[in-house]
């Protein structure tokens, strides 16, 4: 990872102008085990945000060295702690040093004040990355949307598109639009189904999914479309949801209800799979979906 | 063993008129305002609206054990079982609707709300609370601090402009000054002119007041009053702060405080251990505080009482709105991130010559669970002993006191062996 931006947190929006032409990678999603004799793990919690942990323990394991930065996006779950103990950890010399780390904060009020702080935030991440050659920006919002579209269609698998999106972010290129050789009628012949709920990292849920029907609404994943959930639901012709948390969460699972209702008002199906890994396993879903 | 303060009883005694007063308001259909903790209620105080606190009213709850009730409700509803319930209880309490399990029959609906996005899930807690009621909501910005630095308390009485960093300051003066409209259009009245300041002035005062009284009881040879006799004290004048009484209570405690430690008076005459509580109050078994007395161990400490001044004394500078800033800018975040958390927590150790820190980790009310690890690593390195309990401070459906008491036993041995 050379001379990359490497961007941590949920959202965080890589096309922004601040980020224009720079080598940008989202390493939000890693999974990344703790390594033998961690000097952090234990400081760790249990419960602590999965993807936050993984961040931390990828910079243990000097996974993001080689980066010319690493951005944290405040207004993703989690990550005030992620910035809050990368920074405590490496002050207390468990943690290397390593990539200078930025906290890119944003207000979520509206208004000429919050205008004006995003104004010096951005002003303040530009300065921070001004020494760092910038090229011709990529457009990552057309292949996007024609991904979106794909997926719309069933023309694609939701494991394919969920694969190439993290792919995307994470090599900081435009989405994959290539065409897919895979038979559309195993696909089209079952429900239509979105999925919702916490972030997930690992694609056996998708892969599960494509087995049963054709994924057409990825609202978990990264670049999920922003429009209103109801006509999505509506215009995809969605008739069963699948919702899952990840067990320590405490912050997806306040929309749950709200969706819940709006699925009962549209009669669509709204299966729970209740707690799951991030990075699910075949052994941690049910046989089918029921 | 002490008698209970003179005190203790007239600040429950305020709290329930206080109280009935603040219901009979509220029946009456005046607006009021249902706000996080670490919102700036000032702003409130000053216009003189009602304000029910979240996390106050989710003790109240949780106190007349109604929470497993409640929080068996919102499960039934689809909100599963890890969600944060410190905060969000009441709005449970709300949903459930059944008058006859609620204090007060229930809450009426708010004139506004108010929180801080201190918390990822609090914008979500209070948006239920919006629809649920369809009271205006203000969410209040809670941007990191890029550089904190771990000796937060003393450069922030004064130096908080330098130690919290202007631009974050500005958004927040914004933030508070929309809220202050929202406020003064919901109540159909101005602030009146210097309330603010006044205010502020006042509360500079009563938290000076406490800070006297929370080093007389670290200096003190034995600790002169328990942990649930001084958050009583502390609290119910915080949430009235700057008001007269609250400010006239704060002195009757403070000399209540130095009248005992004058005495000689002991919560435990043979004292052979302190222990600080970390984290938020467990508020269901507040008997717990007491459970070691006979083992010569004594709660010392507790973070409301010197919180108070560490928290809240922010010298206005001739501009009390930006004062106020200052203060709600990272109140929690004091209490629970790290660098601040630890140094804190080791710092007031020190003071009160602690030998054990016993410190709640919910794992439900992620915020407040996080960085615990840094705490107690840091007071290790400091030589006190600590011992971690994992608990909700209202859901007493997990809460198992027999293992609670057991490891801080083991803890207090491990004291023991140690002094």
């Amino acid at each position: 990872m050379s001379a990359s931006v490497l961007l941590f947190g949920h959202g965080v929006p890589l096309s922004d102008p601040v980020l224009a032409g720079l080598a940008v990678r989202d390493i939000t999603r890693l999974f990344q085990e703790p390594a033998p004799g961690s000097r952090i793990d234990a400081l760790l919690e249990p419960f602590l945000d999965p993807y936050v942990r993984g961040f931390l323990l990828g910079m243990e394991a000097r996974a993001f060295d080689e980066a010319a930065a690493i951005v944290v996006w405040r207004q993703g779950a989690g990550a005030l702690h992620a910035y809050r103990y990368a920074t405590e950890l490496r002050r207390q010399g468990l943690l290397p040093a390593g990539p200078p780390l930025h906290l890119w904060n944003r207000a979520v009020s509206a208004g000429p004040a919050a205008q004006v702080f995003d104004a010096r935030q951005d002003a303040q991440l530009t300065q921070a990355l001004a020494r760092l050659p910038r090229e011709t920006p990529v457009d990552r919002a057309g292949p996007l949307a024609v991904l979106e579209a794909m997926q719309a269609a069933a023309q694609i698998t939701g494991g394919e598109a969920f694969r190439r999106r993290l792919r995307a972010r994470a090599c900081g290129e435009p989405v994959s639009t290539a065409p897919v050789q895979a038979p559309a009628s195993d696909r089209t012949a079952g429900p239509r189904f979105a999925l919702a709920g916490a972030p997930l990292g690992g694609r056996e849920l998708h892969a599960w999914l494509d087995r049963q029907g054709a994924l057409v609404l990825d609202l978990q994943g990264p670049d999920a479309p922003r429009d209103d959930v109801g006509d999505l639901l509506t215009r995809r012709r969605v008739s069963v949801l699948v919702w899952q948390v990840d067990p320590n969460d405490d912050l997806h699972g306040w929309r749950k209800p709200a969706l819940l209702r709006l699925c009962a008002k549209m009669g669509i199906r709204f299966v729970d799979l209740g707690f799951l890994s991030p990075w699910p396993q075949r052994p941690d879903l049910p046989k089918v979906l029921r | 063993m002490t008698r209970a303060l003179d005190c203790t009883a007239e600040a429950a005694a305020y709290q329930r008129d206080w109280a009935k007063g603040l219901r009979a308001r509220l029946a009456a259909g005046e607006p009021y305002a249902f706000a996080n903790a670490d919102t700036p209620m000032e702003v409130f105080h000053a216009l003189g609206m009602p304000v029910v606190v979240n996390q106050w009213w989710s003790s109240v709850i949780a106190a007349k054990k109604l929470s497993a009730a409640h929080l068996a409700a919102s499960e039934a509803a689809g909100f599963h079982g890890r969600l944060a319930k410190y905060s969000a209880l009441p709005l449970f309490a709300a949903m459930d609707g059944r008058p006859e399990m609620q204090p007060w029959g229930g809450l009426p609906a708010p004139g506004l709300l108010c929180a801080r996005a201190s918390a990822d899930d609090h914008p979500l807690i209070f948006a239920e609370w919006a629809r649920l009621t369809g009271a205006p909501l203000r969410i209040l910005s809670a941007p990191g601090h890029p550089d904190p630095a771990p000796d937060w308390w003393d450069m922030l009485r004064d130096g908080w402009e330098k130690g919290t960093g202007g631009d974050r300051l500005d958004l927040m003066v914004a933030e508070i000054e929309d809220l202050t409209a929202l406020a003064e259009e919901v109540a159909g009245r101005r602030t009146p002119d210097g309330a603010l300041a006044g205010l502020m002035a006042r509360i500079d005062r009563q938290e000076r007041l406490f800070d006297e009284a929370a080093q007389m009881i670290a200096e003190a040879p034995r600790c002169p009053i328990r942990i649930s006799e001084m958050i009583p004290n502390v609290m119910i004048p915080q949430w009235h702060r700057g008001s007269d009484w609250a400010l006239a209570h704060a002195e009757r405690f403070r000399d209540a405080v130095a009248a005992r430690i004058a005495e000689g008076a002991a919560v435990v005459e043979d004292e052979q251990v302190r222990m600080m509580w970390i984290g938020a109050g467990l508020w269901f078994d507040t008997g717990f505080y007491q459970a070691f007395e006979a083992l010569g161990a004594v709660f010392a400490w507790s973070m409301y009482l010197p919180f108070a001044a560490d928290g809240y004394l922010r010298t206005d500078h001739g501009d009390p709105m930006r004062a106020l800033a200052a203060r709600v800018i990272d109140l929690n975040e004091h209490l629970h991130q790290p660098p601040w958390a630890g140094a804190w927590h080791v710092k007031e150790a020190l003071r009160a010559r602690i030998d054990l820190a016993v410190i709640i980790v919910p794992e439900s009310d992620r915020p407040s669970g996080y960085g615990t690890r840094f705490i107690a690593r840091a007071l290790e390195q400091a030589g006190v002993k600590t011992v971690t309990i994992e608990a909700d401070m209202v859901d007493a459906r997990a809460w198992d006191g027999d293992k609670a008491r057991a490891l801080v036993m083991d803890g207090i041995e491990r004291a023991r062996k140690e002094r």
